[in-house]
């Protein structure tokens, strides 16, 4: 390896243990087939290898904290229902009448009693089991006697989020999040309520959106608006299970970015959001990201937030983790921001890309959503109100910020040369080592 | 079998031969493989085995009744021309010219004496002959030894509708629709006009609305609004090659519904249409079908109808017959529907419903449609124009009236359960006898 990538030390201020690299992990310099991004071989082959036998986020906890609320979630051709029960627990069924096949519930979250099929109303208990056929006399007894309650699939919970498997054999979740699961905690997420959910559908496949997500090397050429406020200067942790993390350093200049010491705009709105008042900010855009940290240090001894759990770089930067296999969730103490990339169900040249902002209500004055968030003022903080998905079809800008709209621009321009006979292979760089760990992954578990 | 489709009495003590019941068809109880929904290798032996060598209904003859008349009958990948030759006979042609494999026509019906084809005017007569080569004089000789006329297949007539099939061999249409013929011929489709003709695209598989128009135990699920006036206490008929019959008893409430006994706003309006003034009338909603079919009854013998072919649950209730693979005929004195639900040319995932309202003029004051029947103001009930095809796509209402488009807003989300891994197949009750028997039915012809 002859880029020193790992010299670079993005983290300012104390040591803290969570700010430690991972042990490496070598995957090679191998230039897989492209094969993986538009092959509907493929892609059927990887919904059964990947999708039908790994753990998947279905939603936050917080979409299910009383019995009977349930939300839907679907990936690919595949609908499930994640519901509480009336016993507290939480319990996840395919959304399939036993009956004929249709779907139950075509909300995206809600509340019931129990699940009625809108094709014969046939019911089911929040926990699947069949409660009543509709004129049951004349159904032959034989057919009755086949399974007529909900085909349920696996569903545990860690670090406030909800996942599913339709893997009956899988491992325990905590077993298999187990290199990330303690970071994930320290952000408390079952404390937070969404209050923006938004999903678009994108010209794309998948690991196109799972790629582009997964590094920053592409920040100077798709958004270089952002140059003068985020830095490319990162640290990569990769780790077993193609789980990996990132730190993306806010409030400093990319080396790209020509003026390295004035506080440009974007660095004064970050100052602002911690507090700092910019006018009278006398430092220069290399202090200003220490300087937010330990605003924010004082900020969480002011409010009794509990900021010592985490590292300086933790307050200041998006600390973003994959979750293999289509899962990415920025972190900030403040809130979450959570990104799924759902396969198409027929079109490997198509996904949903569905994100959410998980944040946790502080109710003191001046306490809100950090500015570059995007939240808009009339968006209940509180999480009273579950906002509706907010669904855009393909073409259409996905409204998500001009960040991610850039990005969706982008992205099937990427797929259109992607899937070109001309393209021999991806050629990833260090910077795109999250990348070539999460296809080693994925190969892996196409191969066993 | 403890519950026998034939044993709810609708026919009220009718000696009428029409109304005997067919002795008992058991198909069983199993659950059959849901791939039979969404498979494309599935769909691919369908078409093979099924569709290229059944009877398939292409339309009424009606459309073909002069020489020079031609209908286009389109299924799967398929097109075909159905004309009416100069000798009276019926011709059927693959809608394909020998000399590059264009289609002839593009219209829905038309009259003319010979086809023309549209890419180089190569000329054919209404048997199908070859009338004339553009340039003969520019193709080698041996090349014009090659057959060039159009490639027909066979076609025949039975109870005003004609059928084709593409591959030689096998029974005869009469034979094939076997006891059915003669209950359709009481209807006299032949001296029948269609005055409405609706297509449209649903995304479901085709075996997804046949199912759903099979049965009316949905009835109180989807349609709410029927149960006054549609029970769904019916009588089911099955017969030899996958026919069968069910009658769905008009003028009186459905066993879910509340009042069994007031005659609702519903139950008026049909006793309008059989001429009672509901103001006037004395009976309740348990009789007031049976005072429909005597008011039809009184009214054809004194506007010279013969009804007397007609058993009292032909006049009042719809009479529907089920014609293997994939036609349906709603059958009343006045008109009858013809659904046909035709697979898409790729997608199983797809199909096209079309359907058909023929009606018989009678040139009498006073006689009409049945207002249930949503013929409007401005549809020409004499036969004299023939109505356009109206089509629509994909996800747009098909406009066909409230039950119709509920349907079709249903039918997906069963098309979506039915393909997931969490469905194992369908539990068919004796309301769904129809249903298990058609696709055992298909499962023989598969299997053979």
């Amino acid at each position: 390896m002859n880029y020193p990538y790992l010299l670079w030390d993005v983290h300012a201020g104390d040591a803290h243990p969570f700010n430690a690299r991972a042990p490496q992990i070598d995957n090679g310099t191998g230039r897989p087939s492209p094969d993986r991004y538009h092959d509907r071989d493929f892609a059927a082959r990887e919904f059964e290898q990947v999708f039908a036998r790994s753990w998947l986020i279905a939603c936050p906890v917080s979409d299910v904290k009383e019995p009977g609320d349930f939300a839907k979630f679907d990936i690919g051709a595949e609908s499930f229902i994640i519901v509480r029960g009336d016993d507290g627990e939480i319990h996840a069924h395919y959304n399939v009448c036993p009956h004929r096949g249709s779907q139950l519930v075509q909300a995206d979250t809600g509340s019931i009693t129990r699940f009625s099929c809108p094709f014969h109303s046939w019911k089911f208990s929040l926990a699947g089991e069949n409660q009543e056929v509709t004129d049951s006399e004349t159904f032959r007894p034989e057919v009755l006697c086949h399974d007529r309650n909900l085909t349920s699939v696996r569903c545990e919970v860690a670090a406030g989020l909800v996942f599913i498997s339709m893997d009956k054999d899988i491992q325990p979740l905590k077993d298999w999040l187990a290199p990330i699961l303690a970071h994930l905690e320290l952000y408390k997420i079952d404390r937070m309520n969404v209050i923006q959910h938004r999903r678009s559908d994108w010209g794309a496949n998948w690991k196109g959106g799972v790629d582009a997500f997964a590094e920053i090397y592409h920040l100077h050429a798709v958004h270089p608006q952002t140059q003068c406020l985020m830095d490319d200067r990162t640290q990569i942790d990769v780790w077993p299970g193609g789980f990996s993390r990132q730190f993306v350093p806010f409030a400093q200049p990319s080396p790209r970015f020509a003026d390295q010491e004035q506080v440009n705009p974007g660095i004064a709105m970050m100052l602002t959001d911690a507090g700092i008042d910019p006018a009278s900010y006398t430092g220069t855009a290399q202090d200003t990201r220490s300087a937010i940290q330990q605003a924010k240090r004082g900020r969480s001894d002011q409010y009794d937030l509990g900021y010592e759990r985490f590292s300086d770089t933790q307050l200041s930067d998006s600390t973003v983790y994959s979750v293999f296999p289509n899962a990415q969730l920025g972190c900030h103490p403040e809130a979450v921001f959570l990104h799924r990339f759902l396969p198409n169900a027929d079109d490997p040249n198509q996904f949903t890309y569905d994100t959410m902002i998980l944040y946790r209500h502080v109710d003191a004055p001046g306490f809100s959503p950090p500015a570059w968030m995007g939240v808009s003022e009339e968006v209940d903080t509180t999480g009273e109100t579950r906002p509706d998905i907010v669904h855009t079809g393909l073409g259409e800008p996905p409204g998500l910020g001009e960040v991610l709209d850039q990005d969706s621009d982008l992205l099937p321009i990427v797929q259109a040369g992607a899937r070109s006979r001309g393209f021999r292979g991806p050629l990833w760089s260090e910077q795109e080592a999250r990348l070539r760990h999460f296809h080693a992954e994925l190969d892996r578990m196409m191969q066993t | 079998m403890n519950y026998d489709p034939r044993s709810w009495k609708v026919h009220h003590g009718s000696t009428h031969r029409f109304d005997e019941p067919a002795p008992a068809i058991d198909n069983g109880s199993a659950r059959p493989d849901p791939a039979r929904y969404h498979d494309p290798e599935f769909a691919k032996a369908e078409w093979d085995r099924v569709f290229t060598k059944a009877w398939l209904l292409a339309g009424p003859s009606a459309d073909v009744r002069e020489a020079g008349d031609w209908m286009k009958f389109d299924t799967g990948a398929e097109s075909f021309i159905v004309v009416r030759a100069d000798d009276g006979t019926l011709k059927a042609h693959y809608n394909v010219c020998p000399h590059r494999g264009s289609r002839l026509v593009s219209g829905d019906v038309g009259s003319q004496s010979s086809f023309t084809c549209p890419f180089h005017s190569w000329r054919f007569d209404l048997d199908g002959t070859n009338l004339a080569v553009t340039d003969p004089e520019t193709f080698r000789p041996e090349v014009l030894c090659h057959d060039h006329n159009l490639t027909s297949v066979e076609v025949e007539e039975a109870a005003g509708l004609v059928f084709i099939r593409m591959d030689k061999g096998g029974q005869g249409l009469a034979d094939y629709l076997g006891p059915i013929l003669p209950m359709l011929e009481t209807y006299q489709i032949d001296r029948m006009n269609p005055v409405q003709y609706r297509r449209s695209d649903w995304a479901a598989n085709w075996k997804g609305g046949i199912d759903a128009f099979y049965e009316s135990y949905h009835l109180h699920a989807i349609h709410p609004q029927t149960m006054g006036i549609i029970d769904d206490r019916t009588h089911i008929d099955l017969y030899p090659g996958g026919m069968s019959r069910q009658f769905v008893p008009l003028g009186q409430p459905n066993s879910h519904f509340e009042d069994q006994n007031a005659v609702n706003p519903g139950i008026e309006v049909l006793l309008k249409d059989a001429g009672i003034d509901p103001a006037n009338w004395r009976g309740d909603a348990q009789n007031s079908r049976a005072a429909i079919a005597a008011a039809k009854r009184d009214r054809a013998s004194r506007l010279g109808l013969d009804y007397d072919r007609f058993s009292d649950a032909q006049l009042t209730d719809s009479t529907i017959f089920g014609i293997f693979p994939n036609a349906q005929i709603g059958c009343h004195p006045e008109a009858v529907f013809l659904h046909r639900f035709k697979p898409h040319a790729d997608d199983p995932g797809q199909f096209t419903y079309e359907t058909t309202i023929l009606y018989r003029h009678v040139d009498v004051p006073g006689y009409g449609a049945p207002g249930w029947m949503g013929l409007g103001e401005e549809v020409d009930l004499t036969g004299e124009t023939r109505p356009d095809v109206v089509h629509t796509g994909l996800g747009v209402p098909p406009g066909m009236g409230e039950v119709l488009d509920q349907d079709s807003d249903l039918l997906p989300t069963v098309q979506a359960g039915a393909r997931s891994r969490g469905f194992r197949g369908p539990l068919w009750g004796e309301q769904e006898a129809r249903l298990r028997h058609f696709h055992t039915t298909l499962d023989r012809w598969l299997g053979a």
